[in-house]
């Protein structure tokens, strides 16, 4: 699978939030199937397609009501937000990321310091 | 010399397991992430004795080398947050504040004082409040299930700071890292240790802090998919940009093994993924999350996030700049020899941000390499920024005092730097992060025998960092004289292994 890393500069905050976001997996990744309905916040999916026919990577074109508004065989349609992991934007870099935690009693961190 | 690549994957694997299996001594002490859902009633958490939360404030303004960054109107906003969870959780009146810590980092962690510490990245990466209260929450499950874990990684550390010295070691002794930035090349290190750190702490709490964190959110009405499950997958991002980005450095360190590529073979990665291959991923965390999610009410799962207070924080005057600030800042620290770094650490010093240790640090630095690159013109005013954090006692850092002290001990001003060490560590002695280098800087200008003494003292009052002092009072030709054994056990090892090998 393809990965388009998008890491934003400290200086510029990131004002359009799903410009970039991409759909990379569906979640939990023991789900085989996703639910595509044809408008956000429908109760009844109009499709189903299997995660091997998800063309991973899948751009977010709008967000509303928990659903994602994608664009999947040519068609539009609407998936959940929760049946889908989304790569985000991230604004971090690793230029002063030097602490000297493992002296000090502390959780590991969120994300801990995922600068390697 | 150690360019065998068999040989060395050997001894990085034995490095490896030795380290491995010590982390998974300790651990198994972690709440069972089974026992807290999406809805559940929460555990009720052990008794306590809190450790003094200023002083807690304190030791992070030593140990995180550019400070706190004491921003009034970020702070309020999120201590308001900080309190809503407490209460949700049924404690409102316990204690523990949000600090700001400038760590250019995605990261935010908790101490046993009850106090969280986030970094700007995720203030300026998390898209709604919603992502905001699940992080401190997250954060306040560590402090809430996990006390006495939080206590217990103080006796692992110097364990980790053997790995990093390992990571350190092995980067210096190569010779293909011409060009790689600093911040890198340390970050490798530090990575390994934190993988380590993680290790120790043990997956079980990460994943249980996340379902706490979803438990309260829940029960707060945030949003599951705009909280909670965002900043796992802000958090899955940024693992894999420094994955990749991790790659790319042990390429370019496996190369220098195998001699300009002829001994191709040698993958000095799956070293490091030895290690780091039972530690907790963040994609199992979300999968985790994900299943624990179908409990939530359906009406919470696609709530609209709270975006406009957050915004109206992170967007008001003080905060914006303080944020923008802090990104020149790090550009700038990026790498202070670049032709634009002192521009961009310029930058980082308007208005009250001057004050800031992470702008004094990076102006200082980057004006200093802009002078040793020939640029005479940019010498006024060395060192302002230093004093103005100095002054300024909220935001006082003790890496400021080291800096200062440090520029006047090369600079042969050994009286004046004297003056900035005894000042700085007079502040900062309750403070065991501070005693290392305080120990180092008295032993090469002051005596040896006086860092011996302040080594025996800091082992006594933080045992913690006993190792760290002891090694900082370690002489000259005491380290020559380590160094010539080591450099034969490691020869006779080498040997040893190659006789096997053949």
């Amino acid at each position: 699978m393809k990965k388009s890393f998008v890491v934003l500069s400290l200086c510029t905050l990131a004002l359009n939030a799903f410009a970039a976001e991409q759909i990379t997996a569906l979640s939990p990744s023991s789900r085989t199937e996703i639910e595509l309905f044809n408008k956000a916040g429908a109760a009844q999916s109009v499709k189903t397609l299997s995660a091997s026919d998800m063309p991973f990577p899948v751009s977010v074109q709008a967000q509303e009501a928990g659903f994602l508004k994608v664009a999947v065989e040519g068609k539009t349609y609407w998936l959940k937000s929760t049946q889908v992991r989304i790569q985000r934007d991230v604004v971090a870099s690793c230029a002063a990321s030097a602490e000297r935690a493992e002296r000090v009693g502390a959780t590991p961190g969120l994300a801990g310091n995922s600068c390697k | 010399m150690l360019n065998h690549p068999k040989l060395l994957h050997k001894i990085i694997a034995s490095i490896s397991v030795v380290l491995l299996l010590a982390g998974c001594q300790s651990m198994g002490m972690g709440v069972d992430p089974s026992k807290i859902s999406a809805v559940s009633t929460l555990p009720a958490p052990a008794d306590r004795e809190w450790p003094d939360q200023k002083q807690d404030v304190l030791n992070q303004r030593a140990r995180v080398e550019l400070g706190l960054i004491r921003s009034p109107e970020l702070e309020g906003y999120l201590n308001v947050l900080y309190s809503k969870i407490k209460k949700q959780a049924g404690f409102p009146n316990w204690q523990g504040k949000v600090y700001i810590v400038a760590n250019s980092n995605l990261t935010a962690y908790a101490t046993a004082a009850g106090n969280i510490y986030i970094s700007p990245s995720w203030i300026s990466t998390a898209q709604s409040e919603d992502e905001i209260v699940a992080i401190l929450s997250h954060e306040f499950g560590h402090v809430y299930l996990h006390y006495h874990e939080l206590e217990k990684t103080k006796v692992t550390a110097d364990q980790a700071a053997d790995w990093i010295t390992l990571g350190a070691a092995i980067a210096q002794n190569t010779n293909a890292l011409n060009g790689w930035p600093v911040a890198d090349l340390f970050a490798t290190g530090y990575g390994a240790s934190r993988d380590i750190a993680v290790g120790h702490y043990g997956s079980s709490q990460e994943l249980a802090a996340d379902k706490f964190a979803l438990n309260l959110t829940t029960k707060m009405g945030y949003s599951y998919d705009s909280g909670v499950k965002a900043y796992l997958e802000h958090q899955a991002t940024w693992e894999d940009v420094n994955e990749a980005r991790q790659k790319a450095y042990e390429d370019k360190l496996a190369e220098s093994f195998t001699g300009l590529g002829t001994l191709a073979s040698l993958k000095i990665s799956q070293g490091w993924k030895f290690v780091t291959s039972d530690h907790p991923k963040t994609i199992d965390r979300m999968d985790a999350v994900a299943i624990a999610a179908d409990d939530v009410p359906p009406k919470l799962l696609g709530k609209k996030p709270v975006v406009k207070p957050f915004n109206s924080v992170r967007n008001s005057g003080a905060v914006s700049s303080m944020l923008k600030s802090f990104g020149f800042a790090m550009k700038g620290l990026e790498n202070p020899n670049a032709i634009d770094a002192y521009d961009n650490a310029k930058k980082s010093a308007g208005g009250a941000n001057a004050k800031y240790a992470y702008s004094a640090i990076a102006v200082f630095k980057t004006q200093l390499a802009s002078i040793l690159n020939g640029n005479a013109a940019n010498a006024n005013g060395l060192g302002r920024g230093l004093d103005l954090n100095i002054n300024s006692e909220p935001d006082r850092a003790w890496k400021v005092y080291v800096t200062k002290a440090d520029f006047f001990a090369r600079m042969g001003q050994v009286p004046a730097a004297k003056t900035v060490m005894d000042q700085g560590f007079s502040y900062f002695n309750s403070a065991g992060e501070a005693w290392p280098e305080a120990i180092l800087f008295y032993g090469q200008y002051e005596s040896w025998d006086k860092a011996k003494k302040m080594a025996a003292t800091c082992a006594k009052e933080f045992p913690g960092l006993a190792k760290a002092c002891k090694t900082a009072a370690i002489t000259p030709a005491e380290k020559a004289e380590m160094d010539r054994r080591a450099q034969e056990n490691a020869n006779r090892l080498v040997n040893k292994l190659m006789k096997k090998d053949k």
